[in-house]
């Protein structure tokens, strides 16, 4: 027997009155863990994606789309540019490194990338197995895809022209018979690449430009202009691994090293080089970077977007939903608090008898201020408890929905900081709601409530 | 053991009363007589210590109950006088049993369970234990309501119209099980009352 027991048998014995306060404060907290957690995930996402790309090069259109497409490839891309023209921004001195994505095809609506090693380089994928791709039409998974499609390494398949959307839909549906290897699979690592199927950039040309066309263009590679810096100090595996990928990649390029020094003084050695990336994300070498190249792509069919502020201007934009959410939650919350100093202060109406006789049995002023402070933040507590797994499933929900159409995923069901201040208000508010009728309590004069009985 | 001498009382802007002195031995019974309104509850509540006298002094054993603070005062009510009122209440959630240990649970004493179940198997009420009070009719709250207040084997056992609800069979009953359980425990027992049944039964009697 304890004081704790006395509450919670009053709290079971008549559950009508406290599951409103109940069912309020679950909402309220549920909505405004959902959003914390919502926020933390979202913002950490989008910061692991971003990662050091201060820009991406691409056709014109939304700028928005186009960083959507390419860093966190949830919307279709804005076209594609010509890799010439897009050669003579990204060999600008500024740029410290520009990393090539041509799209194009998808697999089971999984999204097929040509780029470079590079690519995966730049998020700091490690392999799970096998090894990153090195000649056309190899493809190493992202773990996601590796886990839904169910594609080993040795595997082969076709690709299928078009995006999720339109391939969703059955619209421009048109398979190749060129059939992809998985040759890696790399670890998970949350960020974009897991939801992709990386190749070199010359599958999805070869692919596109018919299966019969020279192969003497192949090879010639991304990764030759931009001086790229290679400080691998650490001996990983698998970096020694990209090494030698790098170095492959690198012979073959030394066989059309002159034509491509023509290329880059601009001489045309052949007719114009038809051949199409979606996007360069590019790492810049210094602040000035920004405007040098804002004045390059000026005149050309192609936007320079800034991730960041790109993701800033989206992220004000749900801010308004997130602030009326949060406003909502807290009106919410505060009708519970009341609704817990309604049920409490009833409760003391019916129970004033019963209180009474605990004092004329031993039970001090203290004792029943206690049991009553404890009813109410007992109804708190469970109330927080019930918000808190309530905004887990919503948000599994949410994810659900979200993995359904972007492939991405919200996993993270951990208690978030801010669900710790969260607890501290809730249980401050809880106790000033209980404190009414439990001073109620004390000040009780249990001669006139006996008597009156 | 206890006495009241001279205890006066004066409700804010309301009646006063002027009580007659009272004392009582170990064992003693004594019944307290008077119409409405002549302040048989009042007295009864300043014997508990549920009211100050405005003057007077209520001794208890050594402790003269007007000099403990109102902490001291709730304790060594629960630990040394047992009340039992009018109509039996309970705490409606906690189930018979665990209401038959409150007087321990609340004064800190020894919680005893196995007593609390004995009792109850002695008014053949053992079924109803794990039940809730309000599966116990009103003889039985009644019942009851004896065998908690004289769970902290109490000095004193003070009963407000303890039968007036009763019918004769249950009233009898009451009857015999305060005077048994006053017994038992060696308490004084002091009733308030106007009921004919038990002036018959009680013989030693004060009159408002």
């Amino acid at each position: 027997m304890n004081l704790i027991k006395i509450s919670w048998a009053n709290i079971k014995f008549k559950p009508l009155n406290t599951t409103l306060s109940i069912i309020l404060l679950a909402f309220g907290v549920g909505i405004i863990s959902l959003l914390l957690l919502l926020e933390k995930q979202v913002t950490e996402k989008f910061d692991r994606n971003i990662k050091d790309i201060d820009f991406v090069l691409g056709a014109k259109g939304s700028p928005m789309q186009l960083i959507l497409a390419n860093v966190y490839h949830v919307d279709a891309p804005t076209g594609n540019i010509n890799m010439e023209d897009a050669k003579k921004i990204v060999k600008n001195p500024m740029v410290k490194e520009a990393i090539p994505l041509a799209y194009g095809d998808n697999y089971e609506k999984w999204r097929i990338v040509g780029t470079t090693f590079k690519y995966p380089e730049h998020y700091e994928a490690e392999l799970q197995e096998g090894r990153i791709f090195s000649a056309a039409f190899e493809v190493t998974l992202g773990s996601k895809v590796a886990k839904e499609t169910g594609l080993k390494i040795g595997d082969k398949f076709t690709s299928v022209h078009g995006f999720d959307k339109a391939a969703e839909a059955g619209e421009d549906v048109h398979h190749h018979d060129n059939p992809f290897t998985v040759v890696g699979i790399l670890k998970s690592n949350s960020s974009a690449l897991d939801n992709l199927i990386l190749t070199p950039i010359e599958s999805v040309w070869l692919v596109h430009e018919g299966h019969d066309h020279e192969n003497e263009k192949m090879g010639e590679g991304e990764n030759g202009e931009t001086a790229e810096e290679h400080n691998h100090d650490a001996d990983t595996n698998q970096e020694s691994e990209i090494r030698n990928q790098e170095s492959k990649i690198r012979d073959s390029e030394s066989v059309t090293g002159a034509e491509l020094m023509k290329i880059q003084a601009g001489e045309s050695l052949e007719p114009k080089d038809t051949r199409e990336v979606t996007a360069y994300l590019i790492k810049k070498r210094n602040p000035m970077a920004a405007m040098m190249l804002a004045n390059a792509v000026k005149n050309t069919n192609m936007q320079l977007a800034d991730p960041a502020i790109e993701m800033n201007r989206l992220t004000q934009g749900f801010g308004i939903g997130i602030s009326a959410m949060k406003a909502i939650a807290i009106v919410i919350m505060v009708l519970s608090f009341i609704s817990v100093f309604i049920s409490l202060y009833n409760s003391l109406k019916e129970r004033k008898y019963e209180l009474a006789l605990l004092r004329t049995m031993g039970g001090s002023k203290a004792t029943l201020f206690r049991l009553i402070l404890q009813e109410g933040l007992i109804l708190v507590i469970i109330g927080y408890i019930i918000g808190a797994i309530l905004s887990r499933v919503w948000l599994l929900i949410l994810s659900n929905s979200l993995e359904d159409n972007f492939h991405y995923e919200l996993n993270e069901m951990g208690i978030t900081s801010g669900e710790i201040v969260l607890l501290g208000v809730t249980l401050l508010v809880g106790m000033v709601a209980s404190l009414l009728p439990a001073l109620r309590a004390l000040k009780m004069d249990i001669s006139k409530t006996l008597s009156n009985a | 053991m206890f006495s009241a001498k001279h205890i006066t009382f004066q409700y804010p802007k309301g009646p006063s009363f002027n009580f007659p002195d009272i004392q009582c031995n170990q064992g003693d019974r004594l019944l307290i007589l008077g119409e409405s309104g002549r302040g048989k509850t009042t007295l009864l509540h300043l014997l508990a210590g549920l009211l100050k006298p405005t003057g007077g002094a209520v001794t208890i054993g050594d402790t003269n109950t007007s000099s403990l603070s109102n902490a001291q005062l709730d304790k060594f009510r629960g630990k040394n006088i047992g009340i039992i009122f009018q109509t039996a209440h309970f705490v409606d959630s906690l189930s018979v049993e665990d209401n038959l240990i409150m007087p321990q649970f609340l004064t800190g004493n020894k919680i005893d369970r196995t007593k609390a179940r004995e009792i109850l198997t002695r008014l053949n009420l053992g079924d109803k234990a794990t039940k809730k009070p309000a599966s116990l009719s009103v003889g039985e709250a009644q019942r009851v309501a004896i065998a908690r207040a004289v769970m902290n084997n109490p000095q004193l056992i003070l009963a407000d119209e303890p039968t007036s609800a009763l019918d004769d069979k249950n009233a009898e009953e009451v009857i015999r099980l305060l005077d048994e359980q006053a017994s038992a425990t060696g308490a004084a027992l002091v009733i308030v009352t106007h009921d004919k049944r038990l002036k018959d039964r009680f013989s030693n009697q004060i009159t408002l």
